[in-house]
């Protein structure tokens, strides 16, 4: 699992008073900035003619560095930040590789990341122009910008990702059962057994410190990682957690010039 | 930051004398000696109990001290902070949010009566009332109330003692009754406690008493603080722009229980209201104001009792993390937003109004038992608060006295 990135919690949250408006469908665009998985903005009347365009605004002027368009369908799209006018990301670096600015002409993924330069804005602007599927109407799920607080750069072990589907069990008088699935958080578990990775060490400290959630990205953009793909681990998978539990600081096998033990529990939150 | 709550003591130092302000967070840390799980849940509440009506906002907490130092002795014990007596010490305790925002969450005074020393634990356990528990402690001197005052005025010399002016602050302006009448036995209250006078007094003119955050005494209607537009937005798990801060919907209720169309005040009078009684069937409450002997006047107060409290108006208890409740005081007003949960159907989207297409969108799966729309309007009536787990229980009913008020314009 190498590679797992954390960020911070997103600047553009609904719940901390950024604002969006969107050139159609806008009564759905606050949806982008919800971290909602079932929800999602949605064009209306919309066709490959039609530019849409959806402009974020944060609830402060703050910097960032990280962009994710998680679940979409562009195919033609840019993104500018507000400085003094609309301005261009420098040194971008996506998932498709160096760019000159966020200026798509072909995308066929179904997420975007982005790292640049870091800049210092309170508005950003996505221009749509064209969907993979010709004339489709635009949609977007979620929109992020954010820092990277660090990628691991070893193997912490884990148990996989846990999805719970928070269920309501009962047993009817028949003895059949009545099962109702609420909505589904995910749960990560990393051990770090006799680990040999100072930065990671570091930045799992870090983590188990920290008071805000922050989002863990499992993909964490590196596709050829993986020979088979599976729910939790696709690129649209980023989640919003936070720690739970002690921070235990030990040596393997209590010799201080071996590996690390450290565990850390992500449970996703709102 | 993280938060936290910070518990500040300041004692007399001689009779109806504080001293000056001690700032014992730095000089001695009051919170390092508060043992985890040392605080029991601060309550703050309207009325008396789920099945009463009443006029109270009366909380109380235990506070264990670890006394390993002497600090919370006896002033006899040179070690200890209270150099003239523990009784009546006053007792603040703020909550501090993530971004360092502070908020008084309960003041109050040590009740020295119920004060336990563990010398095995070295554990004090300091019994602190809110500030209007004074109210206990002061009696109603003869001639405090004269025949033919009104309720305000009664109210105002019963609370303009020395005793509690010492330790709250009064001004005529804030005593504001629902129903002011003239009394028709002002020796009625002789020798009562003020807080007995003032449950007749409170119970009579359909009124109650709050202390707010700067020891200031009012007296007024159960209307809530803003009529128009809610002071505090509450949103269930399925808000679908992630907004969700309610924990727990615990208690949800008709208010049956708390309805009473059918009032008699003493026993030469009685009225039912006609139009609710054959709906909800016959829920009465007998009510004692022997001060009061005029018929009319007992008609006038049993008519503001069955107005406010004849129609029955939902309740229920939700739970949040205290830092957003951090702001809500008594009587604010409240939206809630708690709408069923939705999940798409597998390889599909969710439909939304405006958006989808018939024939192609699929309904999704709508679970949840009952959901709440953000324009009915709520009122708090009760504020419970657990430091140990930093979660806050806010009672709130519905507001509104009939079946199609209570909602935001």
């Amino acid at each position: 699992m190498a590679g797992l990135k954390f960020f911070d919690k997103s600047k553009a949250l609904f719940k901390d008073l950024a604002t969006v408006v969107a050139s159609t469908g806008n009564d759905t665009s606050k949806h982008v900035l919800s971290m909602k998985r079932d929800f999602f903005w949605e064009s209306v009347g919309s066709d490959d003619i039609t530019t849409e365009t959806i402009t974020i605004s944060l609830p402060a002027t703050q910097a960032i560095s990280r962009l994710f368009l998680v679940t979409h369908n562009f195919k033609k799209y840019q993104i500018k930040y507000e400085d003094s006018g609309l301005q261009d990301f420098t040194n971008v670096v996506g998932l498709e590789g160096s760019l000159s600015g966020i200026d798509a002409s072909g995308y066929a993924l179904n997420t975007s990341y982005y790292t640049f330069d870091s800049v210092t804005t309170d508005e950003i602007v996505i221009t749509v122009d064209t969907t993979q599927v010709v004339d489709a109407e635009k949609n977007l799920t979620i929109f992020i910008v954010t820092n990277e607080l660090g990628s691991f750069v070893g193997y912490p072990g884990n148990r996989g990702i846990i999805f719970d589907p928070n269920e309501k069990i009962a047993t009817g008088i028949s003895g059949l059962g009545s099962i109702i699935k609420g909505v589904e958080s995910i749960e990560i578990d990393l051990n770090l057994s006799a680990y040999p990775n100072q930065a990671d060490i570091t930045l799992v400290d870090t983590l188990l410190a920290r008071v805000d959630p922050f989002l863990v990205w499992p993909n964490a953009g590196l596709l050829s990682q993986f020979k088979l793909i599976q729910k939790g681990w696709k690129l649209q998978d980023i989640y919003q957690v936070q720690t739970v539990g002690d921070n235990i600081s030990g040596f393997h096998k209590n010799i201080y010039t071996s590996g690390v033990n450290k565990r850390i529990s992500l449970l996703e939150v709102s | 930051m993280t938060q936290r709550y910070e518990i500040l003591v300041t004692p007399l130092v001689r009779q109806d004398v504080y001293g000056s302000a001690i700032d014992v967070t730095k000089d001695i840390d009051i919170t390092d000696l508060v043992s985890r799980g040392g605080i029991a849940n601060l309550i703050r509440q309207v009325d008396d109990g789920d099945f009463d009506i009443g006029v109270y906002t009366f909380g109380h907490i235990n506070l264990r001290c670890i006394n390993y130092a002497g600090k919370f002795s006896e002033p006899q014990d040179y070690r200890s902070i209270f150099r003239y007596k523990r009784d009546l010490a006053k007792v603040d305790i703020n909550f501090f949010d993530v971004d360092g925002n502070e908020g008084l969450r309960f003041r109050g005074l040590v009740n020295d009566e119920s004060t336990r020393d563990d010398f095995n634990s070295k554990i004090v356990t300091l019994r602190v009332l809110s500030l209007d528990s004074v109210f206990r402690k002061t009696i109603v001197t003869g001639g405090t109330v004269a025949t033919n005052n009104l309720f305000s005025t009664a109210v105002f010399n019963i609370l303009n003692v020395t005793p509690i002016t010492t330790i709250l602050n009064l001004d005529v302006a804030n005593i504001n009754l629902d129903v002011d009448l003239q009394i028709d036995d002002g020796e009625f209250f002789t020798n009562l406690t003020v807080k007995d006078a003032l449950g007749f007094l409170m119970l009579a003119s359909n009124s109650i008493l709050i202390v707010d955050s700067n020891d200031n005494i009012f007296v007024r209607n159960r209307l809530e603080n803003d009529v128009d537009n809610p002071q505090h937005l509450f949103f269930g798990s399925g808000d679908p722009d992630g907004r969700e801060n309610i924990l727990r919907v615990l208690e949800y209720n008709t208010g049956f229980h708390r309805a009473f169309n059918s009032i008699n005040i003493g026993s030469d009078f009685g009225t039912v209201n006609t139009v609710y009684q054959p709906i909800y069937g016959g829920s009465q409450k007998n009510l004692d104001i022997p001060f009061i002997t005029d018929l009319t006047k007992k008609q006038q107060i049993a008519d503001k009792v069955i107005e406010e409290f004849g129609f029955p108006k939902t309740e229920m208890i939700l739970e949040t993390q205290s830092q957003h409740a951090r702001q809500v005081e008594l009587l604010d007003s409240i939206s809630i937003d708690y709408p069923k949960q939705v999940t798409p159907h597998p390889g599909s989207k969710l439909p939304f109004f405006g958006q989808a297409i018939a024939g192609i969108a699929i309904a999704p799966f709508v679970s949840g038992g009952f959901s709440i729309k953000p324009q009915f309007k709520w009122k708090v009536i009760a504020i419970s608060e657990n430091p140990d787990k930093m979660l806050t229980a806010i009672k709130v009913r519905r507001a509104g006295k009939g079946p199609s008020d209570g909602v935001f314009a």
